[in-house]
């Protein structure tokens, strides 16, 4: 599979309806990485989410913020499965729409195996339209 | 009782939101289990950050965090050695 589609990075378990990942822009092993998510008004939350009024459930954004998080530490453990342990200080400053593409950028801030703690941004446009510290187990 | 023991008591009860006072801490208090003070693995990440932040001390690996963090005291003792 091309570089830079997420199920070649091996560690991301997660196939469809639920790779919320469409490329990785950049990635350094084990430190950072950027990642982009198209938001099309196909998806299938909009019909429910709301039905006039098509915003990008927050649960979902924090969803595409851990996957990120866990194509970081890809090449770093093969075989391991990355799970999602904590949520801190998330913020939804802006509305996720149709038509949006999300930049997000994540980093490693800290590494106390198999805990390991993302500093995670969500941008639309350069503008920051949420934000959280995530915590990922990396269990095998 | 020490400064740094009374110090960490703090740091404990602030950043893992514990429902518990000062007083009711001892060198003896354990950390795990329902006789203790029912940490998990995300509470014992967060006293690694505070500590680092608060003394200065680093705990990297799992070896050295699983024989510092038995109880509040061996805590207070690990920091007084390493700082």
């Amino acid at each position: 599979m091309t570089d830079g589609y997420p199920c070649s990075a091996a560690i991301l378990p997660h196939s469809y309806p639920f790779v919320l990942i469409d490329r990785i822009i950049e990635r350094e092993a084990g430190k950072r990485i950027v990642c982009l998510k198209n938001v099309t008004f196909n998806e299938e939350f909009f019909q429910g989410h709301f039905r006039d009024n098509p915003v990008m459930p927050g649960a979902l954004i924090i969803e595409a913020m851990a996957q990120a998080s866990g194509l970081i530490m890809g090449s770093e453990q093969q075989g391991a499965a990355a799970l999602l342990s904590r949520v801190n200080d998330a913020r939804f400053k802006m509305p996720v729409r149709p038509g949006d593409q999300l930049v997000i950028n994540s980093e490693v801030i800290q590494k106390f195996p198999p805990l390991h703690v993302f500093k995670v941004t969500a941008q639309v446009q350069d503008v920051i339209v949420a934000e959280a510290e995530i915590t990922l187990a990396l269990v095998s | 009782m020490s400064e740094t023991f009374r110090k960490l008591k703090e740091l404990m009860i602030a950043r893992l939101r514990l429902t518990l006072g000062p007083e009711d801490i001892t060198e003896a208090t354990k950390l795990f289990g329902p006789d203790g003070l029912g940490l998990d693995s995300i509470d014992v990440l967060e006293l690694v950050v505070g500590i680092k932040k608060e003394f200065g001390v680093e705990i990297i690996d799992r070896e050295t965090a699983e024989k510092v963090f038995t109880s509040v005291g061996a805590i207070a003792e690990f920091i007084e050695e390493k700082k």
